[in-house]
């Protein structure tokens, strides 16, 4: 039996927090030790006082008083709602209550910060797509092109030299370049395509 | 090189060699026309209704892309019209058209007004020639300095126009010339089996149109410059664009009108000029396209390239409007603006 006495063990052994083998060894000191042993009676007694007695309910003005305060809230809250980036909604683990989170504390306080930057990032990065695709439609808008102009037209450049050549009066052969640069190809300049040459007869 | 390409340069060469020799206005001439270069003329307008021939022409023209030259052989009916082929092309083997027998009244030498010539050209009569050995006659056309602006040689017998040739300003340049090479004057000339003419939906509109058309907005000067005259307007019907057709008697230029504007994707090919938005494409003919005010205009004629230009200048040109992209963005977000304000969008929708 040792004389050293587990003081420190002693209220975890009435809460049953030790394990297998501690709890042999402060048992074993106990079979031995009165001052333990006493200490030991009493803290079974308080803990057995304190568990006899009811949980304190919040007043009903208390929790209405609450629930006015902005910064408190059941629901998941982040510090920052970016505007247009729906990424941020893909978080819900986050804390309630980050303004409760201190730095260097707690052992998720780095992790809260990166996440802190992260959701900035994402949101000035939603903002930055925002600016730029307004301004990439008041460019695309501010074209001098499109400013109620009449609709644009192909002047049918063949069939115009057609008519300049068997218009102009007078002359049954007035300017057979002109007409012939509307050939396409087949039949004859200036007819149906789908006229072929004939054969000259009766000359 | 194939025997009629062959005789196609070698045609060309004797055009451009051959001919510039008294291309300077004879000092004794008079301000007056001479009668018997106008009775000339005349019958030379009257030919084409009379006489049918066989034969082949060459037609060339100088610019500023060199010269180009077309062989054609022609058969013409004199009750029915002409049927054109292409000889000696690479680019349109084949090629055939036929211009039907004119109809109108108005007198004309190679497509250019016989009363346009009159009133603009003093006409000589230069007499006695020989051509493709066929007697005829030469007659001059002189400008008012007294430069030389046109010859033709008339056959005597037929009266057909066998030769004719146009200069520039200078009264030295040739810029066009039309050759006969050969001829044959049939006396029972038929061409049978045509193909049906299809109607082309062109409607002759007349001058006495000219003053509606302007006050609907269109553009058509009487005169334009190079002496250009308007004589006679058209209208297709299939696309409303109007055609008015303008000459000084020997060169022809027929200016098409359309409402909108001009796509760009339709200059293709065509070269830009000094006029912003004026684009052009030299050739025979020559062609500019440029819109302005609403109106695509589409020139089409066989001006030398210097009163090409003159014509070219005097009508408005829609310049492009070219902002930086600090205005253009500018512009942009007014734009967008007004749409987001209830009266931007009621006033859009009011027009």
């Amino acid at each position: 039996m040792t004389l050293q006495h587990p003081l420190d063990k002693l209220s975890a052994v009435v809460d049953g927090e030790l394990d297998h083998d501690s709890r042999d060894k402060v048992l074993s000191h106990l079979v031995g030790c009165d001052t333990c042993r006493l200490e030991v009676d009493a803290q079974r007694r308080l803990r057995a006082r304190m568990a006899a007695l009811e949980a304190p309910e919040p007043s009903t003005d208390l929790m209405q008083r609450l629930m006015g305060v902005s910064s408190f809230s059941t629901e998941p809250r982040e510090e920052v709602r970016p505007v247009l980036t729906p990424a941020a909604t893909l978080f819900p683990q986050r804390s309630a209550f980050p303004a409760g989170r201190t730095g260097g504390t707690r052992p998720g306080a780095s992790r809260s910060t990166r996440s802190r930057r992260r959701t900035g990032v994402l949101g000035a990065a939603g903002s930055a797509a925002a600016v730029a695709s307004l301004l990439g439609t008041a460019f695309v808008v501010g074209d001098p092109a499109r400013s109620e102009q009449p609709p644009t037209l192909q002047p049918p450049v063949a069939s115009f030299s057609s008519d300049h050549a068997s218009t102009s009066s007078g002359a049954p052969f007035a300017d057979p370049v002109a007409l012939l640069n509307s050939y396409n190809g087949a039949g004859y300049a200036g007819l149906s395509p789908t006229l072929q040459p004939v054969a000259l007869t009766g000359r | 090189m194939s025997l009629s390409r062959l005789a196609l340069l070698v045609s060309t060469a004797l055009i451009g060699i051959g001919l510039p020799m008294p291309a300077v206005a004879v000092p004794t001439v008079t301000g007056a026309d001479s009668p018997t270069a106008v009775r000339w003329l005349q019958k030379a307008a009257a030919a084409p209704n009379q006489v049918s021939y066989h034969g082949t022409q060459i037609i060339t023209a100088w610019g500023p892309q060199g010269a180009s030259s077309a062989m054609f052989d022609i058969v013409h009916a004199a009750q029915q019209g002409s049927e054109i082929s292409v000889l000696g092309s690479s680019a349109a083997p084949g090629a055939k058209a036929f211009v039907q027998r004119a109809t109108t009244t108005g007198a004309a030498i190679d497509g250019g007004p016989l009363a346009l010539l009159q009133a603009t050209y003093q006409l000589v009569d230069k007499c006695c020639t020989d051509i493709i050995g066929r007697a005829a006659v030469l007659v001059e056309a002189l400008r008012d300095d007294r430069t030389l602006a046109a010859r033709f040689w008339i056959d005597k017998a037929s009266g057909l126009l066998l030769q004719r040739q146009l200069f520039s300003a200078d009264g030295k340049t040739m810029v066009r010339a039309t050759v006969f090479t050969e001829l044959k004057i049939e006396s029972s000339e038929f061409i049978a089996h045509l193909p049906p003419m299809m109607p082309n939906g062109v409607e002759a509109l007349g001058l006495g149109k000219v003053d509606n058309l302007r006050s609907q907005g269109w553009v058509c000067a009487p005169q334009l410059p190079a002496s250009l005259t308007l004589y006679d307007v058209h209208q297709d019907t299939t696309n409303g664009s109007l055609q008015f057709s303008y000459s000084d008697g020997l060169f022809n230029v027929s200016l098409f009108e359309q409402r909108g504007a001009l796509d760009p994707a339709a200059v293709k090919g065509f070269s830009t000029t000094e006029t912003p938005g004026v684009y052009l494409r030299y050739g025979m003919p020559s062609y500019v396209v440029w819109s302005s005010g609403g109106i695509v205009y589409t020139l089409i004629g066989d001006l030398p390239p210097d009163q090409l230009g003159e014509v070219i200048r005097s009508f408005a040109h829609d310049v492009p409007v070219k902002l930086t992209a600090i205005q253009r963005l500018g512009t942009g977000l007014a734009k967008i603006a007004t749409w987001l304000t209830p009266m931007g969008a009621v006033s859009a929708k009011l027009g």
